[in-house]
């Protein structure tokens, strides 16, 4: 077999073939390179512009909590759906589109017709649908009709402290109350992370999205109290109510520190669906709205006369039997009043002697004094829209106003500014700026930032001490305020019963009536001012605003857990607790000290495991009721101290 | 010698590019996992909120006051009634 040698001009063939191929090669490698390494940054480059695009996030507003924090106001998204109406009509599917559609999301036809019409390159069709129709709608995969999220701001509790926290708009920007004030840290930042789009339009996050949880707004826990707000705007709108009156408007301090527990008014608006609240007169009141005082200043024009050490709560006054001149003017009593002390005439509420009592001080006393109080300027609360009030000029002031000026007639205040001035009558003299924040924190809950509390000493804690038990009095036989009670605590007060200016005249029909007060008076958790305008069939404060101070405050109080004046105090145990008759009582008597031993509750009920926990020097908490079933620990089991012990109770059988 | 040079050459520059290519679609594959994964976190959290409304909804003090009050015959306890032990 002879050896196949190729001829020689297939050689030539076969070297060029392999020439060609080489030169292809090293040709397409050499352009290899230069894509990828020479030139390789700046077609990286471009590439990137084509495709690459920034990943929008939109930022989710924070929530507003109350103190317990729980939501007031919080975000979710909900689907809306759009449509590339361009698109449709283009491809002829606006039509069909329509015809699948219109079931679907609840739609008269022509209603999408009309939407489409414009030919548009997004169309809203349906916002905020349902999660169904939105799984429908997905679900029929239709060319150019898209479903996007799209955020919502809920108020879970519907109506609840709707003036205080206002409301965010469809774009999630504050509009009203703590919603605006707070907006930009509600608001939260767009964030843009870096990243691809593919041919299907796709998000490639190609460099992580460790970023996304930096672009939500932050929480704001403020003071408000639930539950408090919730009996406070009750009663308000029943009181309102019940007199046929126009407005009301009620504020909830607590005296030590300036919080902002609950604040009401009447109208009042649901910030789920704001519409024309507004306009029929919703707004915040407490703040917004200026009101000549009334009787509720005779605290201060007295305080004046006080602090100079020219009256003494004992001095005795002659208050003309209800009518006194000044100059041009007469001024009235309620009731002929006759010889009283200082005392009374704060109880008793007398315009002419507190007139006296602030001619003997002096306007400069009396007017430096209302100023000291906060009034005549804004208190700096953190809400939007407030006013400042105003007390006459010193030159301007004459015997008249000053008279007037002394029982809460010709100035201005809002109804903030006279319970932040009675919660420093009620904490021994320190004004505390009034706030709802507490805190705000990020999503994490970490604590961003802090109220930073602002106060000042207005007054001596002796002459506090002093106004309290005036205001005391006032709740006392003979005061104003005698027939007011909370079953079980004492409290202190001054009831305003103020006209109404119109068209430059005091109206004769027309009043503006309110209480304030604190309680327990020794040791003040709440500050409570409530007005009722315009109150129909009756006037005075204690009769038409006492009520509701009166029904909220025990309330309160109760759920506070503020002990009573009374309190009754479990007794140390004579017999083992499991000996306890079923009725056994709270009787008088020193809890024992603990031992850190569980005591076997099973078998008890509430009331009785309640005593023998107290007894044991052990919390407990309660799951159910009936008889104890179950206790976690058990009997015997040693706790730390002001431990707590689980017990479930079930009904008996 | 030179001609299995540069067919080594040649298999690693080949193996090299083949590689390159791989880790880019690696880099893709993994980006749609952190999209998808991010959608998925994002829709969880849609949901916690959603449910965290529906559930602070439902303890409105008005709406669990009307329930007590009409299904389960449920009046305020009188004042006199209430103990609040120290």
């Amino acid at each position: 077999m002879t050896e196949w040698v190729p001829s020689r001009w297939l050689r030539v063939r076969l070297w060029f073939a392999l020439a060609l191929l080489g030169v292809g090669f090293v040709s397409l490698l050499h352009r290899a390179w230069q894509l990828q390494i020479t030139d390789g940054d700046r077609y990286r480059q471009l590439a990137e512009e084509q495709v690459s695009q920034s990943i929008e996030i939109p930022p989710r507003r924070g929530r507003i909590l109350d103190r317990a924090g729980g939501e007031l106001a919080a975000s979710a998204e909900l689907d809306s759906v759009h449509a590339n109406a361009r698109q449709l009509a283009a491809k002829g599917l606006i039509d069909e589109t329509i015809a699948k559609l219109a079931p679907v999301l609840k739609l008269e036809k022509r209603d999408l017709q009309k939407r489409l019409s414009d030919r548009k390159y997004f169309v809203w069709l349906k916002r905020r649908v349902s999660p169904e129709e939105a799984r429908a709608v997905r679900e029929l995969a239709l060319p150019g009709v898209f479903v996007e999220r799209e955020p919502r701001r809920y108020y879970p509790q519907r109506g609840l402290a709707g003036p205080l926290l206002g409301w965010a708009g469809l774009d999630s920007v504050g509009q009203e109350g703590l919603e605006l004030s707070y907006d930009s840290l509600l608001r939260g930042t767009k964030a843009e992370l870096p990243g691809l789009r593919d041919a299907l339009g796709r998000a490639v996050l190609t460099d992580g999205a460790e970023e996304v949880d930096n672009v939500a707004g932050r929480d704001l826990v403020t003071s408000i109290d639930r539950f408090i707000q919730y009996r406070l705007e009750r009663a308000l709108e029943k009181g309102v109510h019940d007199h046929h009156a126009k407005a009301g408007v009620a504020v909830a301090l607590d005296p030590r520190n300036g919080e902002i527990v609950a604040m009401a008014a009447v109208p009042s608006l649901n910030p789920n669906d704001p519409g024309d609240a507004p306009a029929k007169g919703a707004r915040n009141r407490a703040v917004t709205d200026l009101l000549e005082p009334g009787s509720t200043m005779k605290t201060f024009s007295i305080a004046a006369a006080l602090e100079a050490g020219i009256v003494k709560p004992d001095d005795n006054w002659f208050c003309e039997n209800g009518r006194w001149p000044v100059g041009p003017a007469i001024i009235h009593d309620a009731e002929p009043i006759g010889a009283v002390t200082t005392t009374q005439v704060l109880a008793k509420s007398s315009n002419i002697c507190t007139a006296k009592i602030a001619f003997r001080s002096g306007k400069e006393r009396v007017r430096e004094m209302l100023l000291r109080f906060g009034f005549a300027r804004r208190t700096g609360v953190d809400l939007p829209g407030e006013r400042a009030g105003d007390i006459r000029a010193l030159p301007r002031m004459g015997p008249v106003d000053l008279a007037t000026t002394s029982f809460g007639q010709g100035i201005t205040a809002t109804p903030l500014q006279i319970a932040a001035a009675y919660a420093a009558v009620a904490n021994g003299g320190t004004w505390h700026k009034p706030h709802a924040m507490r805190r705000v924190v990020d999503n994490n809950g970490r604590t961003v930032s802090e109220w930073q509390p602002e106060s000042r000493r207005v007054i001596t804690a002796e002459l506090a001490e002093t106004l309290q038990k005036m205001l005391f009095a006032v709740t006392q036989k003979g005061g104003t305020a005698e027939h007011l009670s909370l079953p079980g605590y004492s409290f202190a007060g001054k009831t305003g019963t103020a006209q109404k200016a119109e068209h430059g005249h005091y109206s004769q029909d027309k009043w503006a009536s309110s209480f304030v007060g604190f309680a327990p008076r020794e040791d003040p958790r709440l500050v409570l001012y409530v007005m009722i305008d315009e109150p129909q069939g009756g006037h005075y404060g204690s009769v038409i605003a006492g009520p509701v101070w009166q029904e909220t405050m025990i309330d309160a109080l109760r759920w506070l857990g503020t002990p009573t004046s009374d309190v009754v105090v479990a007794a140390k145990p004579a017999t083992p607790p499991m000996a306890l008759p079923r009725d056994t009582g709270f009787v008088d008597g020193e809890a024992a000290p603990s031992d850190g031993e569980v005591p076997e509750f099973l078998g008890l009920g509430v009331r009785e495991a309640l005593l023998a926990a107290r007894r044991a020097g052990l919390r407990i908490e309660i799951e159910g009721s009936g008889i104890a079933v179950g206790q976690d620990p058990g009997p015997g089991e040693t706790v730390e101290p002001d431990g707590v012990c689980r017990v479930r109770f079930a009904p008996p059988g | 010698v030179s001609r299995k040079l540069l067919a080594v050459a040649l298999s690693m520059a080949t193996a090299g590019a083949l590689i390159h290519v791989w880790v880019r679609l690696q880099i893709i594959a993994v980006g749609y996992d952190i999209s998808r994964e991010t959608k998925w976190r994002h829709d969880l959290v849609e949901l916690n909120q959603r449910l965290a409304i529906e559930l602070r909804a439902r303890q409105d003090p008005a709406v669990i006051e009307r329930l007590a009050r009409t299904e389960l015959k449920m009046v305020p306890p009188d004042p006199r009634a209430i103990r609040v032990l120290k």
